[in-house]
């Protein structure tokens, strides 16, 4: 018995087995990331960093901005300023003129697939808008997946107060049922999230804390919604936080592939916390 | 000794607790008093810390049921030495936020690494909590420097002489609270 012949038998399972498992754990992250959560003073301004990355958090590619949502206290959406788009990341400010917690989102949607024309296949990656002009009425479209995607984080001026975030709606969000702006280690949040503002039960979320580049243990946490969409973090550590989500049929050879009229349904959220020492 | 002897007795003790009750609750009647040590610190810049004592009911984060002491940078101009208050953290958000300084009895300016003793005998804010099991946390906070905060139980009203100590680690040494009926 040679050690080739083993290889070559344990190979093609080996390949089988690792185009099943997710590669969740090394996938990259999106996210939004204030300079602090919970501010004080007058009128100060937060900043906010919008970047994708597998080191968290490390800018590693900007995260190009496109509907950015921000939601003061009192339910009122303000304007970002100073928006701002540079080699690896993209910046926003946002001047906090009223106490509370405020939810500042970026939002997108993109739209893939494939398209035969003529005989050859094509395809096509962009949004709703471009997909309605550069692929052909007539075209026989052989696949096609609608992603939404959004990257939120919260911010408070003084105290947190009630936070009691409405939702924006459209694709997968996570609504905070308490103050998450001024957490300590050891703190408990109830979240609940929601797709296209319905409540979304039994969706895998993935909690990872913030300087894995400089550990050996990814330490990510798995969680998952109840019945009624919620799940609880505890904030074991100091430090500043990602949780992750998304919903959409499962991936893989046997996965749908969607056609004009049924696209492939998908969405992902991303929220980032921090959390002092007590 | 028949029933009714023994009843009255009973009665008697019952009596004898509620006075003794009665008579702790009101300040002047018990000793509290805390000894707090600022530690000396070999450090290249050295600020005196901010140190809050306050008290929150056992077993649960806060709020703050009563403030004991606040100790920060008076001496600035315009009360400019408010402005590092939120440092410390705990105090700031179990109600240290809320609390208008200078406050009488309660603020004062920071101390010098050493041992200091905070007599609580009069503070009104703890004679007016209700019987039950509580906290005196101690939050220390210093400009270039680290934060800590320790927990010493207290049961109010004073009934019995008891002595509870913690020691700090890093920004707080050695601490005593030692009450007396």
């Amino acid at each position: 018995m040679t050690k080739t012949s083993i290889i070559s038998r344990i190979a093609p399972v080996a390949l089988a087995i690792a185009a099943l498992v997710p590669l969740t754990a090394h996938a990259h992250m999106t996210w939004l990331l204030p300079n602090k959560a919970a501010f004080d003073g007058k009128e100060p301004v937060a900043s906010f960093d919008a970047a994708v990355s597998e080191d968290l958090f490390n800018f590693e590619r900007a995260l190009k901005l496109e509907t950015v949502r921000v939601t003061a206290p009192d339910g009122k959406t303000v304007e970002a300023e100073n928006r701002s788009a540079a080699r690896h990341r993209e910046s926003f400010d946002v001047k906090l003129t009223q106490d509370g917690t405020w939810r500042v989102s970026n939002v997108s949607q993109s739209m893939m697939g494939a398209y035969k024309v003529g005989g050859e296949t094509k395809r096509f990656r962009g949004t709703r808008e471009s997909f309605a002009k550069d692929v052909p009425a007539d075209a026989e479209v052989t696949a096609l997946t609608v992603m939404s995607n959004r990257q939120q984080t919260f911010v408070s001026k003084e105290e947190a107060g009630k936070v009691d975030f409405k939702p924006e709606g459209d694709g997968l969000e996570l609504l905070p049922l308490g103050p998450v702006t001024d957490l300590s280690h050891g703190d408990k949040t109830k979240f609940r999230l929601v797709l296209d503002g319905k409540p979304a039960a039994d969706v895998q979320l993935k909690l990872i804390r913030e300087g894995n580049r400089y550990r050996y243990k990814f330490g990510e946490v798995e969680l998952k919604t109840d019945a009624k969409g919620e799940f609880t973090v505890e904030w074991t550590e100091a430090g500043r936080y990602f949780i992750g989500a998304s919903t959409g049929p499962a991936r893989g050879p046997n996965a749908p592939t969607g056609t004009r009229e049924a696209p492939v349904q998908r969405a992902s959220v991303s929220a980032t916390f921090e959390v002092l020492p007590k | 000794m028949n029933r009714s002897a023994s009843r009255t007795l009973l009665q008697l003790g019952a009596l004898g607790t509620l006075g003794t009750l009665a008579v702790g609750s009101s300040a002047w009647a018990a000793t509290v008093q805390l000894k707090l040590e600022v530690p000396r610190l070999n450090v290249a810049e050295y600020h005196r810390p901010y140190i809050a004592v306050w008290v929150e009911k056992a077993g649960e984060s806060g709020p703050a049921v009563a403030q004991l002491a606040v100790w920060y940078d008076t001496k600035k101009q315009n009360n400019a030495g408010t402005k590092w208050l939120k440092d410390m953290r705990q105090w700031w958000r179990q109600g240290g936020r809320n609390l208008t300084v200078p406050a009488d009895g309660v603020t004062a300016a920071t101390r010098a690494p050493g041992e200091h003793a905070i007599s609580l005998d009069t503070s009104a804010a703890l004679a007016a909590l209700p019987p039950g099991k509580y906290e005196v946390v101690v939050e220390s906070s210093r400009e270039a420097g680290g934060r800590e905060v320790q927990r010493l139980p207290l049961t109010w009203p004073v009934k019995a002489a008891a002595t509870a100590k913690a020691q700090g680690e890093h920004e707080l040494g050695a601490l005593e609270l030692t009450v007396k009926p």
